[in-house]
């Protein structure tokens, strides 16, 4: 049961109206064996994406079709109701079943597809152990950790051998400990599933993380989309200009150093000592300051670079860094003027170690 | 006991007052019925005829229409809670009814509708020679009209108030709406179910007034508690009085047995 050999790819244009106003129109071309993450603000219709798709709410107009079978059609009166669909999903809030302990919880899914419910339980507890959750295989779900519900729920949607799989803000119920875990998980077992995967997420660090393909979506409407290299290189609104511009950089620490994927002969210093190993950091682009000379005092990591662009962002401009460390840096344009600084000019960039998020990869 | 000094809210004295007065509403009677028990002759009177075949007949009756309220119950609190159909409203009320209508005129309705010249009755019994009234299936009948009220209020409400999640995620896991009531539903329902359960079979414990126009009051036959208890009090009071403190026994009984945790508090 690792998926269908089969892959289908999910196409979709959803458009569904609430009472209050909002509409929902967006295309999706999912491909099989890609995970694309749907990345927006609160509001942007990230849950009413989820629902649509898992035939939790019907279409207004517009339709969904997964490899040959249409699952929505309002226009031609088609509706595939949920349980029918094979459309897994993940749930923020784990939703399993309280009164059915682990092995249960994980067999419903094949045992709602009619298998006996000997068979049900042996498919659950190769889930079970391929998850590592044996030793919590009799629980109930009250007795779980919030991190060990997750699993079970994604153990369980997985073991309904969907033919695709949407996750729904997995993480956001976490804390911070627990959500690397879980992220390392998911990166591990999304790839069972052959058919496309769909990650919801408000948080940028999971969307360029575990996604191949970013959406941003922003009221409703896909605003921009490609890999998280393109987004960031061409945000086209100014909440995807926030998002790019939390400079996300991959590399490693060790023993309180961050070495770049991208340049290894280069490396920061980062704050705490709990974090090791692969990791991707975030630098926030006004956490960065420019001057114009080699600077004084405090901040230890300082590099010489060069300016590649600066492009007018409202009341700041959004410089950019050349190697060894190609960061986006927002300066006021006061700042801007003050230092004179324009394209191809040579700069020191500072950055306190305090400032650079790193979270586990 | 173990759990150490808590400090408790003083009473304040009009809550202390009025509290004690409501409670005096129940316990008088209660006393005034033990009073008036004939102790020395109770266990004869217990054991007689009478009371013997009201008491089987009671239990049997009551726990019928108990299980006739579950079975039915059930499914229509789900069609008012989850579906949308014309006149859902209408049932609804309808539904309802037997809980304020006094029990006589329910059990004149049920004499309309199915008795010997009734509506259904009639032809229910030119083809198949079953008559309702004045048997003990019609004092199930009666029975279940006034209880099941009981069961799709509470139930209905908790369908209301049910977090839609599990059911969802059910459905996304592959199971037919059949299953997910099956293995969702019900299971999270189990609290709601017990409550429902034990008010109708308390309601229909208690009924008087449709079982007698309806099922009428022959001896054995369709003669519950309650009405071997009005039917004494003309004749004989002591008996009457032993009667209702059999009603008054196995209710308790039941209460505590199926309750427990309210007792124990």
């Amino acid at each position: 049961m690792t998926g269908h050999l089969e892959r289908k790819r999910l196409d979709a244009r959803l458009v569904v109206e609430h009472g209050d106003g909002f509409r929902l129109d967006l295309a999706l071309d999912l491909e099989p064996g890609v995970t694309t993450a749907l990345l927006g603000p609160n509001g942007a219709g990230k849950s009413t994406t989820v629902r649509a798709l898992a035939g939790l709410r019907g279409l207004d107009a517009g339709h969904i079709q997964l490899g040959d079978r249409v699952l929505d059609d309002p226009e031609n009166g088609v509706f595939v109701p949920p349980h029918r669909r094979r459309i897994g999903v993940v749930f923020q809030q784990h939703q399993l079943f309280d009164h059915l302990d682990v092995v249960d919880n994980v067999a419903f899914g094949p045992a709602s597809l009619g298998l006996g419910r000997r068979a049900a339980r042996s498919v659950a507890d190769d889930w079970i152990e391929r998850f590592g959750l044996r030793p919590l295989a009799g629980r109930r779900p009250a007795e779980l950790s919030g991190g060990q519900a997750q699993q079970v729920a994604l153990a369980r949607t997985l073991a309904a051998d969907p033919e695709a799989v949407l996750l729904d803000e997995p993480l956001a119920a976490l804390d911070v400990a627990t959500r690397a875990r879980f992220r390392r998980l998911l990166a591990d077992h999304l790839g069972d599933v052959g058919g496309p995967r769909v990650l919801i997420t408000h948080d940028p660090t999971d969307a360029f993380l575990l996604a191949d393909h970013l959406v941003v979506i922003e009221d409703g409407r896909v605003r921009q989309q490609g890999t998280g290299d393109e987004i960031r290189r061409h945000p086209t609104t100014p909440y995807v200009a926030a998002l790019a511009g939390r400079n996300l950089v991959p590399g490693t620490v060790r023993d309180g150093q961050l070495q770049l994927d991208a340049e290894p002969t280069f490396s920061l210093q980062v704050a705490g000592s709990a974090t090791s190993g692969r990791v991707l950091a975030t630098i926030h682009p006004n956490a960065v300051a420019l001057h114009a000379r080699a600077p004084e005092g405090s901040p230890r990591n300082v590099w010489r670079t060069r300016i590649a662009a600066s492009e007018p962002l409202g009341d700041t401009v959004r410089v950019s860094l050349e190697g060894p460390l190609p960061l986006g840096v927002d300066v006021t344009v006061e700042s801007h003027e003050r230092l004179g600084l324009g394209v191809g000019m040579e700069v020191w960039a500072s950055v306190k170690a305090t400032e650079i998020m790193v979270a586990p990869a | 006991m173990t759990s150490g000094r808590r400090l408790r809210p003083s009473v304040p004295w009009p809550i202390a007052v009025l509290g004690a007065v409501g409670a005096l509403v129940f316990v008088v009677p209660l006393l005034g019925l033990v009073s008036r028990t004939p102790w020395s002759r109770l266990g004869s009177l217990v054991t007689g005829p009478v009371v013997g075949d009201a008491l089987r007949l009671s239990v049997i009756t009551s726990t019928a229409a108990a299980i006739a309220s579950l079975v039915f119950g059930v499914p229509l609190a789900w069609l008012l809670a989850r579906s949308e159909w014309p006149g859902r409203g209408l049932v609804r009320a309808v539904v309802t009814l037997p809980m304020v209508l006094p029990p006589v005129v329910g059990g004149a309705a049920l004499l309309f509708a199915l008795g010997r010249r009734g509506l259904v009755g009639e032809p229910l019994e030119a083809t198949t020679g079953f008559l309702l009234p004045f048997s003990i299936w019609g004092v199930i009948v009666a029975n279940t009209f006034v209880a099941m009220p009981f069961l799709v209020v509470s139930v209905e409400s908790a369908l209301d108030a049910m977090d839609p999640g599990p059911e969802e995620a059910a459905a996304t896991l592959g199971a037919s709406p059949l299953t997910v009531f099956r293995r969702v539903t019900l299971p999270q329902l189990a609290p709601a179910l017990r409550a429902g359960v034990l008010l109708a079979w308390a309601r229909a414990l208690g009924e008087f007034g449709a079982t007698v126009t309806f099922a009428g009051n022959l001896q054995g036959r369709t003669q519950t508690l309650p009405l071997a208890v009005f039917v004494a009090l003309e004749s004989d009071r002591d008996t009457a009085v032993a009667i209702s403190l059999v009603l008054v026994a196995v209710s308790l009984v039941v209460l505590v047995s199926t309750r427990e945790r309210w007792w124990r508090r």
